[in-house]
């Protein structure tokens, strides 16, 4: 679904990203674990297309995002860390604009639109204005904009931060369930516990290399992701 | 802390002015242009001021009214200081992004309210010296200055800056308690600016009529002055008498109300900052939603964008304003005209080319796509990461730019015709150029932008009013509509008619409208995101 392949990104004279190679399959829940400053926003930014990178290639489903970004992008769906959101547009607004770029016809879209927005318990606030809205709310907006397309590849960036534990809940849950119709999700974290009980493969990365990767228990042995993190840290440091 | 609170809030001025993205070379270059271009506005307007003045000396100087001389200078740059300021105040006051991490830190509101003022405090000097200072050299050429008034001019010009902000931010503070209250508060305010521009303009467009009052009616004038506008009066004897008394009865005037205004606002300061700014709560009643083409879509985000806030329809689509009130002030005064044809030795015949150069050069000071990619902020994300390209996206700013302009343009265009009773081939022009260099104008503030983004501005109106890119698209504007206009009176007059010269302008604006659509559409993809780092 997802392939990045000796990925490098450089920023002046230092490499964000260096050399970095993940593969994520149908199916899979993908944990991108890192300090800050680590290189997972970077590489996020260019797996969705918004960031050029130096060297290596992203192709997601066979399609190169550097050759082929909008074919690209219309299998994926992006939520950053922050949701910077069109504070000029109404909730609704908003996500109707979102569901003509994706030119999802309008009865699909409007019942998308109501059952997001019923799950993630939005609807009331939908004709507010979205400068109007809280952190949070912003973030649910995000993910129900992110999620209306019905996306192949769901690419977060810290997508639990101000959510709260119902909306995280039924986040999780939707992440499982585009996984369970053959979709894949990669997103970042620094909750390690939420990466522990979610994730079926995560990737460490340190100053823009991968340290380590595989399936949670691979990566986990009999040691808490906690614990194999501070490992890593310490050996590398 | 007070001192580092203004030294960043001027920083941040400096930077929308004049930080600008590209090669270092570009970037010197272009900073220099900028500085010129400032540079070159301020000796304008203050030749302009100069020229105004300067024929005042004389028949005040001689009936014994030199305070009235300089109370006038001090209304003028009053004036100008508040309308100026106006727009500036409440985002600058209000609605600034660092108001909750300031409102965060150990700083007292009042200090972080005082820091804003005060930067408005020192655009406001810098306007009251662009008026006062070449009056007071307009009267010195003529009549002997001692030391002492150009002491108290000094004294004066530091002044005169607290009582237009103390009356700015007033307004600003009273803008900002009605858009908390208000559901279309952007029409609200949109149309309160306009009306006091508006109101600005009238007086501007009457100064011949009221510089002849002023040389005829001096002395009643001056008395009325002295009754009604003592401040204006006793600025004038501070500095045409040297009158210390004076002075200190003007100090008081201007740092009184600044103070009150100050304690007041400081009071309501952090209920207004960090009121909800889509406070007045709408339910949501679903309803059947309309589709559009993602082309479509983007273009009516850049509108709304466009329409939900006045200070960006008022900085970049004031030029529209003057379209539409242009036949109308010509309908209602038609001896307008006549005076000014023959100032300038115009023969009549040739109105029609005057006409469509008149809304060529408005339709160029439209300047709506010139911030519209800083003004993504760092939204920027939204349309880089959608199934949208580089083209359609940078296009659907510069359509939208269009979208307001054209509606505008046809029917001021015909408007004029009409009142002008133009031909109908000039008036086919009157319409088509302004919308040839309007479309045009679009499409190269899109590009320039481009070139020159700029994100961390900490409120939108830094980016509409002070940003680089705006001030290199409004000359590029000026040059597009100059040189030809000055390439046809200066060699192509005698041997191109007027219609034909019309003609290949609007065959060079087609071109280079195509030459730059092109280029958005098919060769800006690499700086459309390199723009995300």
């Amino acid at each position: 679904m997802l392939d990045i392949s000796h990925l490098t990104k450089t920023y002046g004279d230092k490499k964000a990203v260096d050399g970095l190679s993940i593969h994520i399959k149908p199916g899979e829940i993908y944990g991108f674990i890192g300090h800050n400053g680590a290189g997972k926003t970077t590489t996020i930014k260019a797996c969705c297309g918004i960031l050029q990178f130096d060297a290596g290639e992203i192709t997601i489903s066979g399609h190169s995002i550097k050759m082929e970004p909008l074919a690209c992008k219309r299998l994926l769906a992006y939520i950053p860390d922050n949701p910077d959101l069109y504070e000029f547009m109404t909730g609704i607004k908003y996500l109707n604009f979102i569901a003509d770029i994706f030119q999802i016809p309008r009865e699909t879209r409007q019942e998308r639109i109501r059952s997001f927005a019923d799950m993630f318990e939005l609807t009331d606030d939908l004709a507010q204005m979205v400068s109007a809205y809280s952190h949070g709310m912003k973030q649910k907006l995000a993910v129900i904009s992110a999620l209306i397309h019905e996306p192949r590849l769901l690419i977060m960036d810290e997508p639990f931060t101000g959510l709260d534990p119902k909306a995280s809940f039924t986040l999780k849950q939707m992440m499982r369930s585009i996984c369970n119709e053959g979709g894949a999700v990669f997103f970042s974290t620094h909750v390690l516990e939420v990466a522990e009980k979610l994730c079926d493969k995560v990737a460490i990365i340190r100053r823009g290399k991968l340290v380590k990767s595989g399936t949670m228990e691979a990566v986990r042995g009999d040691e808490s992701l906690e614990e194999v993190f501070l490992e890593l840290e310490e050996n590398h440091a | 802390m007070l001192k580092a609170l203004i030294k960043t809030r001027l920083q941040m001025a400096w930077q929308a002015a004049f930080t600008i993205g590209g090669r270092r070379k570009n970037r010197r270059l272009m900073q220099a242009l900028i500085v010129v271009l400032m540079v070159y506005a301020a000796i304008s307007l203050a030749v302009m001021f100069g020229m105004f003045f300067s024929s005042l000396v004389q028949p005040f100087s001689q009936t014994g009214l030199d305070w009235f001389y300089f109370a006038l200078a001090g209304v003028s740059a009053f004036a100008l200081c508040f309308v100026s300021s106006i727009f500036m105040a409440q985002p600058l006051l209000f609605q600034a992004r660092d108001n909750d991490l300031l409102l965060s830190m150990p700083i007292p509101p009042g200090m972080i309210l005082f820091s804003r003022m005060a930067v408005l405090l020192f655009f406001n000097f810098l306007i009251t010296l662009m008026v006062l200072a070449p009056a007071a050299i307009a009267w010195a050429v003529r009549v002997p200055m001692r030391f002492t008034g150009w002491a108290y001019f000094a004294l004066v010009c530091l002044a005169l800056p607290f009582m237009a902000v103390a009356l700015s931010s007033l307004l600003g503070w009273g803008l900002a308690v009605i858009s908390v209250r208000l559901r279309r508060k952007s029409l609200v305010i949109t149309l309160l600016s306009i009306l006091l521009m508006l109101g600005y303009l009238a007086l501007i467009s009457r100064m011949n009529v009221i510089l002849a009052r002023l040389v005829q009616q001096g002395r009643q004038i001056a008395d009325a002055f002295e009754r009604v506008l003592f401040p204006a009066y006793h600025l004038g004897k501070a500095i045409a008498e040297g009158n210390g008394i004076s002075f200190l009865i003007l100090l008081l005037c201007a740092l009184a109300p600044f103070a009150i205004v100050w304690l007041v606002l400081q009071r309501s300061f952090i209920s207004i900052a960090t009121s909800n700014r889509g406070a007045v709560r709408t339910a949501y009643v679903e309803r059947p939603l309309k589709s559009s083409s993602p082309v479509r879509a983007l273009i009516m985000k850049e509108l709304r964008l466009f329409f939900q806030n006045p200070m960006y329809m008022l900085n970049s689509g004031f030029g529209l304003i003057f379209m539409l009130a242009l036949p109308i002030v010509l309908l209602v005064q038609p001896d307008l005209l006549a005076p000014i044809l023959s100032q300038y030795d115009i023969p009549s015949h040739l109105i029609g080319l005057v006409a469509a150069g008149v809304m060529c050069l408005l339709a160029s000071t439209v300047l709506i796509s010139a911030p519209s990619i800083a003004l993504e902020g760092k939204s920027l994300w939204i349309a880089q990461s959608l199934p949208v390209s580089a083209g359609q996206v940078l296009l659907s700013k510069a359509y939208a730019h269009m979208a307001v302009c054209l509606p505008v343009v046809l029917v001021s265009g015909l408007a004029l015709g009409l009142v002008l009773r133009l031909p109908a081939l000039y008036v086919l022009f009157s319409v088509l150029l302004p919308s040839l260099v309007a479309a045009l104008m679009g499409l190269i503030g899109v590009f320039v932008n481009l070139k020159m983004p700029k994100f961390d501005w900490n409120t939108p109106t830094e980016a509409v009013k002070q940003s680089a890119s705006v001030i290199v698209t409004m000359v590029i504007g000026f040059l597009v509509v100059a040189l030809p206009a000055a390439l046809f009176i200066l060699a192509l007059a005698n041997t191109l008619s007027p219609t034909l010269f019309l003609a290949l302008y609007a065959l060079a604006l087609l071109m280079l409208g195509g030459a730059a659509r092109y280029r958005l559409k098919y060769k800006s993809a690499r700086d459309f995101l390199a723009l995300g780092g």
